[in-house]
């Protein structure tokens, strides 16, 4: 197993908004690197982080171009149907077998959550926005504490068909949380499996799981993972966490 | 706790199809004028679609199943799937259909009009009818593909054997062939066989019953004896399909026509999550 190189950062060096971002995302046990189908990128004040669904065809694609569109900018149609557009012209139609090509015209989708982080004049505090489709979850921490999730704040709430952003038509049914937030805060990006295992195990994710993100502690981090896969705590999924550490 | 192992490439499933070919299927369905051998082999090129489809991946297919499609008939056992008595990998299926048939049909605009559609049908087998009914046989052929199978997968998910006729064995009792069959199994448990009978009378449909009770001769009830009790996520499946299904429920069906077969079908190969 291995994890992948963090995302390329549109604004430069790796922080948003004076949040330093750490960012961490490995394959599901028994795929290859380049099988990841999570995808996080960076942008002006922005981060976001997709989840490609696994029953899909070219997720993985999907889930990269729309990180990066909504890294630029916020949510909109018309930037989704940009997103839509560049896929289509990304999947190489002409090459495919019949089976590939039936497969890829029933489209991708992905599960996805993108935040903005304002700097305000209010001393200490910056503005959060967060889009939200689907279950890939926001922690936030402020100390040791888990101070809220967004939207899923129960492990029981996670379902099997959560809502997903795909590449046909429609525009998606989504979720927003706005507030304020601490710079001392650390607030924490998942996919659904290490949202889920961070919401069961809050200590060890607290305790453990951010000194090493915070670290930037690769190998460690997937000693972690696959110590956790192997007794059943961390669901064998594409594993992401994007940590934005004000402290 | 048996049937959870989650299926994988590392861990792959198995579904081994046995089709009566015996001269009886030219005979139609009652409630659809389908001969049953036509009917059989469009239920299983669905079926086989289905599975292409599931598994394909980008631009290939990953093997998560591996199949075998066996017919009987005319005294004989022969691959309906391929040329030899072997399990082939999905990904292998998916390059080897016979033939690519195309359909047209009319589907709404969504503007209030309707526009025509080509959908592209793959057919990997054809109907045959001809002969007896060696099923005994085909059990003893299925026998040899799973117990291969379970020695190289200990830990996936036990086979599944789906076994589609229409009338009696031809070459002797077939209960010992279908218990020895289902002696196999992996780590996660037993293998599994489900019997589907198909009819060309218009009696009244049996699917998933959990006791003999309303069978109507010993060949049902033989039929039933034979037959896997459904693991808890199948009986789930079948009850979401709108089945009324009891503890204890089989895999198995009586009378069914061309619509409960591909119900049936379709509730039989769902094992545990494909990851």
């Amino acid at each position: 197993m291995s994890a992948r190189a963090p995302a390329p950062s549109v604004d430069g060096p790796a922080t948003v908004s004076g949040f330093r971002v750490h960012g961490f995302s490995c394959a599901r046990a028994g795929s290859r690197p380049d099988e990841n189908e999570d995808a996080w990128a960076l942008g002006p004040g922005r981060v976001a982080i997709a989840d490609g669904a696994t029953e899909s065809s070219f997720a993985g694609p999907w889930a990269r171009i729309v990180v990066a569109a909504l890294a630029r900018a916020r949510p909109s149609p018309a930037r989704i149907r940009s997103a839509r557009r560049r896929w289509h012209g990304e999947v190489p139609w002409d090459r495919l077998p019949w089976f590939a090509a039936e497969k890829a015209r029933q489209g991708a989708h992905a599960a996805v959550l993108a935040l903005s982080l304002t700097p305000t004049r209010r001393e200490g505090y910056a503005y959060l926005s967060a889009w939200s489709v689907g279950d890939c979850v926001l922690l936030w921490w402020r100390g040791e504490r888990l101070h809220g999730a967004f939207p899923l704040e129960r492990p029981e709430a996670f379902t099997n068909r959560p809502s997903l952003v795909g590449t046909g038509d429609g525009w998606p049914l989504a979720r927003r949380r706005m507030g304020w937030v601490r710079r001392a805060d650390r607030l924490l990006l998942a996919t659904d499996a290490a949202a889920l295992w961070c919401l069961r195990h809050p200590g060890a994710c607290a305790g453990r799981l951010l000194p090493l993100l915070r670290a930037d502690a690769t190998e460690d981090l997937l000693d972690l993972v696959a110590r956790e896969r192997a007794a059943g705590r961390l669901r064998s999924d594409d594993t992401t966490w994007v940590l934005l550490d004000g402290g | 706790m048996s049937y959870q192992a989650e299926v994988s490439r590392s861990q792959p499933g198995c579904f081994v199809f046995l089709l009566d070919q015996s001269g009886s299927m030219l005979d139609a369905f009652a409630t659809s004028g389908t001969t049953k051998a036509q009917g059989v082999a469009t239920a299983i090129n669905r079926l086989l679609h289905e599975l292409v489809l599931k598994c394909t991946k980008n631009e290939g297919v990953r093997d998560y199943y591996q199949l075998a499609v066996l017919g009987y008939g005319n005294a004989q056992v022969q691959a309906a799937l391929g040329t030899e008595l072997e399990l082939v990998p999905i990904s292998r299926v998916a390059m080897m259909p016979l033939r690519v048939e195309q359909l047209k049909r009319k589907v709404e605009d969504g503007a209030g009009g309707l526009v025509q559609e080509t959908i592209r049908l793959p057919i990997w087998v054809d109907p045959v009818a001809d002969g007896d009914t060696p099923m005994s046989g085909a059990l003893d052929a299925a026998f040899e593909i799973a117990q291969r199978f379970v020695a190289a997968h200990p830990r996936s998910y036990p086979p599944i054997v789906i076994n589609i006729t229409d009338g009696e064995a031809t070459d002797g009792d077939p209960t010992p062939a279908a218990d020895r069959l289902r002696a196999l199994g992996t780590d996660d448990g037993t293998l599994l066989l489900f019997n589907c009978h198909i009819s060309s009378s218009a009696g009244t449909p049996v699917v998933f019953a959990a006791s003999t009770e309303r069978l109507p001769d010993t060949y049902s009830q033989e039929l039933f004896r034979m037959s896997s009790r459904l693991p808890p996520a199948m009986v789930q499946a079948a009850q979401a399909e709108g089945f009324r299904v009891e503890n204890g429920a089989r895999g198995f069906a009586f009378n069914a026509d061309l619509s409960d077969l591909i119900r049936f079908l379709d509730i039989g190969t769902r094992p545990a999550g494909l990851r």
